[in-house]
């Protein structure tokens, strides 16, 4: 058992190995009244070609399994997931992105009831073929849904431009089609190989006691043999595959996802960069900065306007959404500064404003319980945690942001998609 | 007990109609304060009405208030024009970190509220008009947003059964108001509708988290002393449901998934104990994952990804929205139909009528929790002309019998069912 401390902050967490050989963040907050716990594995939609040590070939997978087993996972023989939780009062979820699939709970009171049921479920696999085709209902519902979502369509449809080759341009949830070909066979093979406990986490953040921690998970979890797991990665050329998609939807104004590729080293380095990544957009466009007023003066971006840096195992790029009647423009403007940053590097004045600004976004979120277990989820997977990227910001300097940006970034290697009505 | 005290409001009038409230919790790290002006929702207000907090939001000057609030760590300045039953609310807040946190011992929260006040008090108005270019930019935000209410098919399918429910009442007036009249906003109306709103609007300070809520107090005393104010006499009653045969109405738009919406009436409400009865019943039938509809139309027919029920007290309406095949709308009318039989027969259990007060309480207890869940609450109490606590309405869950349910379910009558359905509909598997 390990504390890690920040003296920044004044707090401190647990990290530590069970006996199991599942990780555990716990993050105890004073004052606070509900826990909000997740159970995860590093497995997301990006993981289609895989094997383990002791599998003989790769299997390739069709888009969608990882979210399908998620849904999946909440059933067993006595009933579903969400009908154990109402005994205990705990408000219940799931999701899947592209590099992880995490099941929490938030809960108030019995917290020990509910982290047991946590832990059981998603150790107990339990499918048939019947129960794998009404699934199929349901998220073939979800994937309809997402088809009508501008926001959902406008943003992958610009990663399917990004990337050629890398599996993040395929859709979380799959296609109708993709996911007629699960099967419950190979849901099992994903879960051998994922739900292996080596490769999952367990977070804890908020009101609850350690030691209910340490006894559910006793009571509970099975140690797991170790395993290596080998992933099929496709070589993704450092050029995006075309700088314009465009779809056609019933929206008012056309809306726009622009993305600017950067070049992956790992995932530690890749999460970490994309903090500063965030600082040199609030240089950028940030509400402060000069392009942000001229193009909100202009009509051009409004309220809605939106910026995230993104990275995660062989991926990273900065977005850049919102409404807009001329997208073309937005995209102009923002792409010459990007050239302009990378070629002149960022204004001392602003990017110690900006990193300021972040310092205060990251405090901000270490007060609510969600936010925390996410945070120390993300760090985790990434091989970091909270309180390092905190330092990364706060010790963050210009020169090593105007070097990341030329080696990183180059304003060419961008792609804008619109969504318009038809 | 003595943990949830920290929790608790404390407020206190500070200006004829103009009360100043705070919840403060040193756990949180932050601090929000927000200032919502409530005034009667009414049509030929609403739009003129609705851009003021946005206009207010710009300052004197757009660019140098945002380069302070990057220098006060990046505090975020929102405005918003809702409503709230038959009243509209504009504000204006600021959530920004502890002053304990400030690296160089700055009074953040007493900066927010003097940039606040200043914003809403000092606004950047000359001979009766606000800057033209300011309100012009705003009014065109307004517009597109009105215009932008389709992007989103769930929220718009919601919103037109609304519309088709509340036709001619004020529950039925659009928080931005239409097109039409946003059009017509000028530089000089909304200057005018700002002197309407400091004057007459009912105002509700809130400060929630951690900070010196008595400085931040000071600040608005300070200035609301200068202002004149005239303002409206709050009142709360919920809406009274008119007698009528179930509306119905379907339209077209090209999308791949039907959006069906129903909703149900009841005047059966006018106390705390029928209200809390109405919202275990909806736990039981459809607004949590172990409801009625959820396992039944999603889980057993597979017919849907989401179909969920929400009760709001404010117009006694219970609505359900789910997204479905189209040609499976016949079949989730009758499914949603046959949940709430079920409810009205009493068929569910003690042990679902225990599940849903543990769900509840669980909501309850976890409000105090995040700042957006305990402002929302106030806010919510003091507009209804309550001020319970969270963990005070949590007393009035155990009280509620299987009776109570089933004749609060007895109580709901179809009122109105919408379908947003595909063009030319031929299906295309």
């Amino acid at each position: 058992m390990n504390k890690v401390v920040s003296e920044r902050l004044g707090e401190e967490y647990i990290s530590l190995t069970h006996s199991s050989g599942l990780k555990m963040k716990l993050y105890q907050m004073k004052g606070f009244s509900s826990a909000y716990a997740m159970f995860a594995t590093e497995y997301g939609s990006i993981d289609v070609e895989f094997k383990t040590n002791k599998d003989e070939d790769f299997i390739k997978i069709p888009a969608g399994t990882a979210h399908f087993l998620e849904h999946k996972l909440f059933e067993s023989e006595e009933g579903d997931a969400f009908s154990r939780y109402a005994a205990t009062g705990a408000s219940a979820n799931a999701y899947t992105s592209f590099d992880r699939t995490a099941y929490l709970f938030s809960c108030a009171d019995n917290f020990e009831e509910s982290i047991e049921i946590l832990l059981d479920f998603v150790t107990n696999p339990y499918f048939t073929p019947e129960t794998v085709q009404k699934e199929q209902g349901i998220i073939g519902q979800e994937i309809r849904m997402y088809d009508d979502s501008p926001d959902w369509r406008v943003m992958f449809n610009m990663i399917e431009k990004m990337y050629s080759k890398n599996s993040v341009r395929e859709d979380i949830a799959g296609t109708k089609e993709s996911i007629a070909q699960i099967t419950a066979d190979m849901l099992y093979r994903c879960y051998r190989t994922f739900y292996n406990l080596n490769n999952m986490v367990l977070v804890v953040a908020g009101n609850f006691e350690v030691e209910a921690v340490l006894r559910a998970a006793d009571k509970i979890l099975k140690k797991s043999e170790d395993i290596t797991i080998e992933r099929k990665l496709q070589e993704e050329p450092n050029d995006v595959e075309q700088n314009y998609v465009e779809q056609k939807l019933p929206v008012a104004d056309p809306m726009f996802e622009i993305g600017f590729k950067g070049i992956s080293i790992n995932k530690e380095e890749n999460f970490k960069g994309s903090v500063l990544d965030e600082i040199v957009q609030e240089v950028m466009i940030g509400e402060s900065s000069e392009l942000y007023s001229k193009l909100y003066d202009d009509g051009l971006i409004n309220a809605d306007f939106g910026k995230e840096a993104f990275a995660g195992r062989d991926y990273i790029m900065m977005l850049f959404s919102g409404e807009s009647k001329e997208p073309e423009r937005v995209f102009a403007e923002i792409k010459k500064k990007v050239a302009e940053v990378i070629e002149k590097g960022v204004d001392e004045k602003r990017f110690e404003m900006c990193k300021k600004a972040m310092y205060g976004k990251y405090i901000r979120m270490m007060d609510i319980t969600e936010n925390v277990a996410n945070l120390l989820l993300s760090s985790h997977f990434a091989g970091t945690d909270p309180y390092e990227l905190i330092e990364v910001i706060a010790k963050a300097d210009a020169q090593t942001i105007n070097k990341r940006m030329k080696e990183c970034y180059n304003a060419e290697r961008s792609v804008l998609s619109v969504i318009k009505a038809g | 007990m003595v943990e949830n005290l920290r929790c608790t409001l404390k407020r206190s009038v500070i200006a004829p109609g103009a009360a100043f409230s705070a919840v403060c919790d040193g756990k949180f790290k932050r601090n929000r304060i927000s200032v919502n002006l409530v005034l009667p929702l009414e049509e030929q207000t609403v739009s003129e009405n609705a851009v003021v907090p946005f206009v207010l939001k710009r300052g004197k000057n757009f660019k140098e208030l945002n380069l302070k609030l990057s220098e006060m760590y990046g505090a975020d300045l929102y405005a918003e024009a809702g409503s709230f039953g038959k009243y509209q609310t504009l504000s204006l807040s600021l959530t920004g970190i502890s002053d304990r946190f400030a690296l160089g011992g700055e009074k953040l929260s007493e900066m927010s509220a003097q940039l606040l006040a200043e914003l809403l008090f000092e606004p950047n108005i000359a001979c009766g008009s606000f800057g033209e270019k300011d309100v012009e930019i705003e009014k065109n935000n307004l517009i597109k947003a009105i215009e932008a209410e389709i992007n989103e098919k769930r929220s718009y399918a919601l919103g037109r059964c609304k519309s088709l429910i509340f036709a001619g009442e004020p529950y039925g007036i659009k928080k931005y108001g239409t097109v039409e009249l946003a059009e017509k906003i000028t530089a000089k109306s909304a200057a005018e509708a700002y002197a309407r709103i400091i004057k007459n609007a009912a105002i509700e300070i809130m400060f929630v988290g951690d900070g010196d809520a008595e400085g931040v107090k000071r600040v608005f005393e300070e200035k609301l002393r200068l202002v004149e104010r005239r303002p409206i006499e709050m009142g709360y009653e919920s809406r009274t449901a008119p007698e009528r045969e179930a509306l119905e109405l379907t339209e077209e738009m090209e999308i791949n998934q039907g959006k069906l919406v129903m909703a149900w009436r009841t005047n059966d409400s006018d106390s705390k104990e029928k209200r809390v009865a109405i919202q275990m019943m909806n736990a039981v039938f459809g607004m949590t994952p172990f409801s009625k509809l959820f396992v039944n139309v999603r889980e057993k027919q597979s017919l849907c990804y989401y179909c969920a029920a929400r009760f709001d007290k404010k117009t006694n309406v219970l609505m359900v929205d789910s997204g479905i095949e189209f040609e499976n709308v016949e079949k989730a009318k009758a499914g949603i139909i046959a949940q709430l039989e079920d409810m009205k027969k009493g068929n569910f259990s003690e042990e679902d009528i225990e599940h849903a007060k543990l769900y509840m309480k669980n909501a309850y207890r976890s409000v105090g929790d995040s700042l957006g869940g305990l402002e929302a609450w106030y806010l919510s109490q003091i507009l209804c002309g309550e001020s319970s606590s969270p963990e005070e309405e949590t007393a009035f869950i155990d009280g509620v019998t299987k009776e109570e349910m089933v004749k609060a379910a007895e109580s709901f009558t179809l009122d109105a069912v919408y379908f947003l359905k595909g063009k030319d509909v031929t299906g295309d598997e």
